[in-house]
C-alpha cells in the first residue's frame, strides 16, 4: 500500500467515526451527551496534556436552550415538557346578553 | 442574574401580536402567523434599554382567560402565578391587546391586573385602528384601568419604541391583588363594557373588507371550493416554478463533481467525494427551490390569516372522522414538519382529540419527502399537460399529499369508533382580520427553512452519505469476484437481506437499503439512492433518475410514493410523541399502525399497477 492511498484511508476513517457520533447524537441525544459529559470530565482533568483538556472543553455537551416549535431541525433540544396530568374540562356557558 | 435584569412577561389573548413584539424588542425571530396558537411554549429573550438595563422578555403562549383549558394556556397561568417550576414570576407584566378587538381583549387584561403585580397595557395594532377609523381615548383609558398604556405596531419597524420608553422608565404601581374565583370574575365582562362606553368609538364592530371576502371564503360550497383550488394551485406551482431551479443546480453540481473528481488522485477518498458528496449530497440540495416554493405559499396563507378560515370550513369535516377543525392548524404545521405540527397540538384542549391529532400529523407530507416525491415523479410521470393547463406531474403530487390527508382521515375515524368517548367539540375559533403578506416576513421565513434545510443537509444528511459510501465500498470483493463489487460490500448483503421483506412490494435491494437511514431523515432515502447507484457504476451519466428509470419498473416506482406517503415517521417524530404523550404505548401504535398501512397500501399498488401494466 503506498503512502497516499494508506493517508487516505486514514481520512476516510476519520470522516466515518465523525459521522457515525452525529448520526448516534441525532438518534440517542440523551446518552451521547451523557458519554460526552463523561469524556470531557476525564480530558479536562489538571494532569491532563494542555492539548487534551482543549478537547476535553470541545467534548462538553451544550445546554437544551431551544425549541420545537420553528422547525424539526431544533428538536435535540427541546423546551419544557406539556403538563402531565389532563386538564379539567370546563362546561361552556351561553348566558343571554343583558341590555 | 444581575440586580438590574428586569424580568418582563408578555402575556395577552391569542394571536394579538405578543410574538411580533418579542421579535421587536429582542431582535428575535420566533415564528409569527396570523392565527391564534402559534406559540405554544414561553420564550425567553433579551435586550439592553437605552439606560443599559438588561431586560429580560418572556414570550408566553396567548389565553384567553385565567381558566387553562389547554397545556399551553396552563403555562401562561403558571408563570404569572409565580408557580412554573424553576422560574420566579416576572417582575412586570406587559399585557398585550388588540387594540381593533378591545371587547374580547380586555377583560384579560383586567384579569392580569387583579394579579397585584405592575402591568403596562401595550395597545397593539394601532395602525389597523386607525385604518378603520376605530378612536380610542387612551389616557381616559389609561385612568380607567389604573396602568400604563403605550400604543405600538408590533409588525413594523420602531413600533414598540413607546413601549421601550415606558417599561426602561419608572417601574409602574401595582393595583392590589383580588383573591381570584368564578363568583369575583362575575362582573369583569360589566367592567369591560363599562370601559369601552368610556373610551373607545368603533364605526363597525368588524372590517367591511373581511365581511366582503368572508361572504365567500367562508361560504358552505364555495368557501371549500376555493380552498381546493388554492391547495391545488400550490402544487401545481411546487412544479412549474420550483423544477426548472432544480435541474440547473443538479446539473450544476454535477459539473462541479467532474471537475473536482479530475483533480483528485483515483482512489477511495475521489469515490466519497464524487459518489457520495457530489452524487448523494448534490441531488438531494437541487429540492431546496421545490421546498421553498411550497413554503413561500404556506407562509403566505399563514400571514394572510386564510388559515383559520380553512380550519372553520373543514370542522364539519373534520368532527366526521373524528378530528376537530381545531387540528387544522397542527395538521398544516406538520406539512413542514411533523414535530411542530405534534408539539401545536397542545393548543387543543380535549385529550382525545389532542391524541388523535398526535397520531395522524405523521400522515401529512412533511417536506423531508417532498425530495423523495420529486425525484420520482420527475424520472417516471412524463411532464405532459392534462386539459391543456395542469401539468401531470403536479397532479401526481397533489394527489400524493391529498393521499396523506385522506388517509388522516381514515385513521381518524377509526380511532372515533374504537375509542369510548365518542363525544363532539364544538370549535370556538377566533378569525382573524386578513392581512396582506409582508414580503419581508416571508423572506426571513423562507431564509429559515432554506436554513434548517441546509443544515440537516450538512449535518445528518451528510453523516448518513459518507456511512452508506461505507458500507457500499467496504468490504472489497473477494479475490476472483465476478459480479459487481457493491455486490460483496456491507450494503449488499444488508439490502438483499431487507429485500426478503419488501420485495412483495416490488423494491430492489437498493430501495430497500436506502429505507434504513431514511428514518433518521427522509430525504437520506434520495441521498442513500444516488450513492448506491454511483458506487454500483449504475448511475452513469444521466444521474439517479436515469439510474432509477434503468433499474426500476413503474409500478415500483409508484409502490414507494405510497410507501413514503404513510410509511413510519422518522425517529424525531417518534420521540416527540413519547414526550408529548408521555407514553411508548402511543410511540409503538403510531409506528405499528403506518407501518401495516404503508405496506398494504404499497402491495396493493404494486401488485394493480404490475398487472395493468
Amino acid at each position: 500500500m503506498t503512502m497516499g492511498l494508506l493517508v487516505q484511508y486514514v481520512v476516510i476513517g476519520l470522516l466515518v467515526l465523525v459521522s457515525v457520533l452525529v448520526v448516534f447524537r441525532k438518534l440517542a441525544p440523551k446518552l451521547t451527551n451523557r458519554w460526552l459529559a463523561v469524556a470531557s470530565i476525564r480530558l479536562s482533568r489538571p494532569e491532563q496534556a494542555s492539548w487534551l483538556r482543549v478537547v476535553g472543553r470541545r467534548l462538553q455537551p451544550k445546554q437544551a436552550t431551544g425549541n420545537c416549535s420553528d422547525g424539526c431541525d431544533t428538536c435535540g433540544a427541546c423546551g419544557p415538557k406539556p403538563p402531565a396530568t389532563a386538564t379539567k374540562m370546563m362546561p361552556l356557558e351561553f348566558r343571554a346578553r343583558v341590555k | 442574574m444581575s440586580a438590574s435584569t428586569l424580568r418582563i412577561a408578555l402575556v395577552g389573548n391569542p394571536n394579538c401580536g405578543k410574538t411580533a413584539l418579542f421579535n421587536q424588542l429582542t431582535g428575535g425571530r420566533q415564528k409569527v402567523a396570523n392565527y391564534a396558537g402559534v406559540t405554544i411554549e414561553r420564550k425567553e429573550g433579551r435586550f439592553v434599554a437605552p439606560s443599559g438595563r438588561t431586560l429580560q422578555i418572556l414570550d408566553l403562549p396567548g389565553t384567553y382567560s385565567f381558566d387553562a383549558n389547554s397545556p399551553d394556556e396552563q403555562i401562561t397561568r403558571d408563570v404569572l402565578e409565580g408557580n412554573y417550576p424553576g422560574e420566579a414570576a416576572p417582575d412586570l407584566i406587559i399585557c398585550v391587546a388588540d387594540a381593533t378587538n378591545l371587547r374580547l381583549h380586555l377583560r384579560f387584561v383586567l384579569e392580569v391586573k387583579r394579579l397585584g403585580r405592575p402591568v403596562v397595557l401595550a395597545l397593539n395594532m394601532m395602525d389597523a385602528a386607525r385604518r378603520r377609523n376605530i378612536e380610542i381615548d387612551v389616557p381616559e383609558l389609561q385612568r380607567l384601568l389604573g396602568m400604563p398604556v403605550v400604543e405600538t405596531v408590533a409588525v413594523k419597524r420602531g413600533g414598540a419604541l413607546a413601549l421601550i420608553q415606558r417599561v426602561d422608565g419608572e417601574m409602574p404601581v401595582a393595583s392590589a391583588a383580588v383573591v381570584d374565583n368564578p363568583a369575583s370574575r362575575a362582573d369583569l365582562h360589566a367592567q369591560v363594557r363599562d370601559i369601552l362606553a368610556a373610551t373607545v368609538t368603533m364605526p363597525r364592530q368588524t372590517a367591511a373588507l373581511d365581511d366582503a371576502l368572508d361572504r365567500w371564503a367562508l361560504h358552505p360550497v364555495f368557501g371549500l371550493a376555493i380552498l381546493a383550488v388554492v391547495m391545488f394551485l400550490v402544487f401545481q406551482a411546487v412544479y412549474s416554478i420550483g423544477k426548472p431551479l432544480t435541474d440547473a443546480i443538479g446539473d450544476g453540481f454535477g459539473w462541479m463533481g467532474e471537475h473536482v473528481s479530475a483533480w483528485l488522485p483515483a482512489g477511495p477518498l475521489q469515490s466519497l467525494i464524487n459518489d457520495g458528496l457530489f452524487g448523494g449530497l448534490g441531488t438531494v440540495i437541487g429540492f431546496l427551490p421545490e421546498i421553498l416554493v411550497l413554503f413561500f405559499f404556506i407562509l403566505a396563507l399563514e400571514e394572510s390569516g386564510y388559515l383559520p378560515r380553512a380550519a372553520f370550513l373543514l370542522d364539519r369535516l373534520m368532527m366526521s372522522v373524528g378530528l376537530t377543525g381545531r387540528s387544522f392548524i397542527p395538521l398544516l404545521s406538520s406539512f413542514a414538519c411533523a414535530i411542530p405540527g405534534i408539539m401545536g397540538t397542545r393548543s387543543i384542549q380535549d385529550p382525545r382529540d389532542r391524541l388523535a391529532t398526535i397520531l395522524v400529523a405523521p400522515l401529512m407530507t412533511c417536506s423531508a419527502r417532498l425530495p423523495v416525491y420529486a425525484l420520482l415523479i420527475g424520472a417516471f410521470i412524463p411532464m405532459h399537460h392534462v386539459l391543456g393547463i395542469f401539468n401531470l406531474q403536479g397532479l401526481v403530487l397533489f394527489a400524493l399529499y391529498a393521499a396523506g390527508i385522506l388517509g388522516a382521515m381514515a385513521v381518524g375515524w377509526v380511532i372515533k369508533r374504537i375509542h369510548r368517548d365518542k363525544s363532539e367539540h364544538a370549535l370556538l375559533m377566533e378569525l382573524p382580520s386578513y392581512r396582506m403578506p409582508k414580503v419581508r416576513d416571508i423572506a426571513i421565513g423562507l431564509w429559515e427553512r432554506g436554513a434548517i434545510f441546509l443544515k440537516r443537509l450538512t449535518g445528518v444528511i451528510l453523516a448518513l452519505t459518507v456511512i452508506m459510501w461505507a458500507i457500499s465500498t467496504f468490504p472489497s470483493p473477494p479475490a476472483g469476484a465476478t459480479g459487481p463489487a457493491i455486490d460483496y460490500s456491507l450494503a449488499g448483503y444488508m439490502g438483499r437481506g431487507l429485500q426478503y421483506i419488501f420485495a412483495p412490494l416490488g423494491f430492489n435491494w437498493q430501495i430497500s437499503l436506502s429505507l434504513i437511514p431514511a428514518f433518521a431523515a427522509r430525504e437520506t432515502a434520495v441521498a442513500a439512492l444516488a450513492t448506491v447507484y454511483a458506487v454500483g457504476g449504475d448511475a452513469g451519466t444521466g444521474g439517479l433518475a436515469h439510474a432509477l428509470t434503468a433499474n426500476f419498473s413503474l409500478a415500483s416506482a409508484l409502490s414507494l410514493l405510497v410507501w413514503f406517503a404513510f410509511a413510519p415517521q422518522c425517529m424525531s417524530t417518534l420521540a416527540v410523541i413519547r414526550r408529548e404523550t408521555n407514553s411508548w404505548r402511543n410511540v409503538a401504535i403510531s409506528f405499528s399502525y403506518m407501518f401495516a398501512v404503508a405496506y398494504a397500501a404499497s402491495l396493493l399498488t404494486y401488485q394493480i399497477a404490475r398487472l395493468l401494466a
